[in-house]
């Protein structure tokens, strides 16, 4: 049986466009319920992942929301109007499993949410141009060739394009832009779903203990 | 000197420090006061208090070499900055050898040389700081005597009395002077946050008028251009079924667009041009996906031009889809174009500019970087 999540968005049509493309996924995402209140997401305990709207009503981004869910040890996939880099690592640093801007819904939203029922990375290429561009005193230090590798990332939209342009495979270009992911876990407040990503990364081999 | 020079806190801004100067100023005095009018007599009459004897003289001592420092730091409108904590606990600690040096019958009594003045001296080091270390020290020094009047057995009604009343007394003076420090600060910080606000006022009216001079130049580029080919085309020597007078065309209303669609932020006018580009190339029914990341500094002209004469080109290419991404790394500003077609981009020669292109699947990616490198 396929991943389960469950849907937390305002906009009615934003939630059947995520159930059409759960539906359509293979195998298939069922989504458990959805509504426009967080409460939805806790009374659904069972669902292994929460598709989050940040923008909860006119009022502000809903990173209580998201506090709440991530201290529930939930995996929680934001996905956001709102473009902008500190919104996006902001959700990181609470605990989001990754943040997804409705642009790139289409193409990244179903990977994103099956790498996150594994606890896998996920970092679609906006918010890896947010970490690769990241101007806080306090950000994970990352190496020229990570860096390099997530802004190309964030400017293609193409493992294809990275791989070829730095005669790197694509596997290791996704170990680049997966570690770095890591390395934002690792920062910050703790949460069970950061530590779960961290260690599977371990088991993965995305990373050895020595690179923490 | 050099430890008081760092910034601890937030650093006090030239009206915060002009403003709290008065205030310092009061305070020193106060101290200089209590330290000379008040401790001096009661340390010469009740030196025999201590055991030993030199531990009076030489805590006032040390108290007034603070207080000295702290009016030389005053008069060169200067704060502790780091040496503030080392120094305030140094004084907790002169405090409470004092008063385990001191006769316990003494300990509220007039020979307790340390008991007023610490407070004062600590409002000196917290000039310009937050209030919550100066606070926390005034409660540890006087829960720390109470625990010494408990230890030696001096529980007595009047003892307890007197010491609460002797407390409440000095440290409501402390904390009311404090207190003002902290509003003074306050109204400083809103008063220069309105002076910034209107020195933003008058840059953006700066830049709206260099913007202006700039539009004005741009109107002169045009009549060069667009009027000569709008003429030929008119009078017939020009053909409009000839591509070349059709590229021409096209670069000049690209340019009347572009004219018409600034909008004057002359401090990210990359962005706006950028815009512009993908406006152009949106016209031509081609989805744009747009995204900027990073700070970018402001790069010189002839490289943002290389940087856009590059992006046009790519755009160019575009036949539905492309990805336009404008990001400030490290210093480096990089503009990255993806598009479905083959992009032919032009060769440049700009200091500090580079340029890459990438093909695969079908996709071309062409980039563009301005990393300056000093």
């Amino acid at each position: 049986m396929g991943p389960s999540i469950v849907i937390v968005d305002d906009h009615p049509a934003i939630v059947d466009g995520v159930r059409a493309w759960c539906a359509r996924a293979e195998p298939e995402i069922r989504v458990l319920a959805s509504g426009a209140r967080v409460e939805v997401a806790l009374e659904e305990p069972a669902a292994d992942a929460v598709v989050l709207d940040l923008q909860l009503g006119s009022g502000s981004p809903a990173y209580g929301d998201l506090a709440r869910l991530v201290d529930a040890g939930r995996r929680v996939v934001v996905y956001s109007q709102h473009a902008d880099s500190d919104t996006a690592l902001r959700c990181l640093e609470l605990g989001a499993a990754t943040y997804l801007t409705k642009a790139e819904g289409p193409e990244h939203l179903i990977p994103a949410l099956r790498a996150v029922v594994q606890d896998r990375p996920y970092t679609p290429p906006v918010l890896g141009g947010a970490m690769a561009a990241d101007p806080r005193p306090d950000r994970p230090v990352l190496s020229e060739r990570e860096r390099e590798v997530l802004l190309a990332w964030f400017e293609s939209d193409s493992k294809q394009l990275v791989a070829q342009r730095f005669h790197l495979s694509v596997k290791t270009v996704d170990t680049y832009i997966g570690r770095v992911r890591i390395k934002y876990a690792d920062a910050g407040r703790p949460a069970t779903t950061k530590a779960a990503l961290v260690a599977r990364a371990l088991q993965d081999g995305l990373i050895d203990l020595a690179g923490l | 000197m050099a430890a008081v020079s760092g910034p601890a806190d937030a650093v006090p801004s030239d009206l915060e420090v002009r403003l709290l100067r008065g205030l310092r100023i009061a305070q020193t005095v106060i101290t200089l006061v209590i330290l000379f009018g008040l401790s001096l007599p009661k340390l010469l009459d009740g030196a025999a208090a201590f055991h030993p004897p030199w531990v009076a003289p030489v805590g006032w001592g040390l108290l007034v070499a603070v207080a000295a420092v702290d009016a030389v730091l005053v008069a060169r409108h200067r704060f502790w900055g780091r040496a503030r904590m080392p120094v305030a606990l140094g004084v907790l600690a002169l405090a409470v050898l004092i008063a385990l040096a001191l006769d316990p019958a003494q300990v509220v009594g007039p020979a307790h040389v340390g008991y007023g003045v610490v407070g004062w001296i600590w409002l000196l080091l917290f000039a310009g700081a937050r209030l919550r270390g100066l606070v926390a020290l005034i409660v540890v020094h006087l829960l720390f005597l109470l625990g010494l009047l408990v230890a030696t057995g001096r529980t007595d009604q009047l003892t307890l009395v007197t010491f609460g009343v002797t407390a409440v007394g000095i440290t409501s003076f402390q904390l009311a002077i404090a207190l003002a420090g902290s509003a003074l600060r306050t109204v400083a910080r809103q008063a220069a946050e309105a002076a910034e606000s209107e020195a933003r006022a008058r840059t953006a009216e700066e830049v709206a008028r260099t913007v202006h001079t700039d539009r004005e130049a741009r109107y002169a580029e045009l009549r060069a251009v667009a009027l000569p080919l709008l003429q030929g085309i008119g009078d017939g020597t020009l053909a409009p079924s000839d591509p070349e007078v059709q590229q021409a065309a096209a670069r000049a209303a690209a340019r009347l667009r572009r004219m018409f669609a600034e909008e004057g932020d002359a401090a990210d006018a990359l962005a706006a041009e950028l815009a512009v580009l993908i406006d152009i190339a949106e016209r031509r029914g081609v989805v744009v996906r747009y995204s900027e990341r990073g700070q970018r500094p402001v790069l010189p002209a002839d490289a943002a031009g290389a940087l856009l004469a590059t992006a046009e080109a790519a755009l160019h290419a575009a036949r539905a889809a492309a990805r336009v991404t404008l990001a400030g790394v490290a210093g480096a500003v990089v503009v990255g174009v993806v598009t479905d077609g083959a992009a032919r981009v032009p060769g440049l020669d700009v200091a500090d500019v580079g340029t890459s292109t990438v093909e695969a699947d079908g996709a071309t990616w062409v980039e563009a970087r301005w990393a300056p490198r000093s």
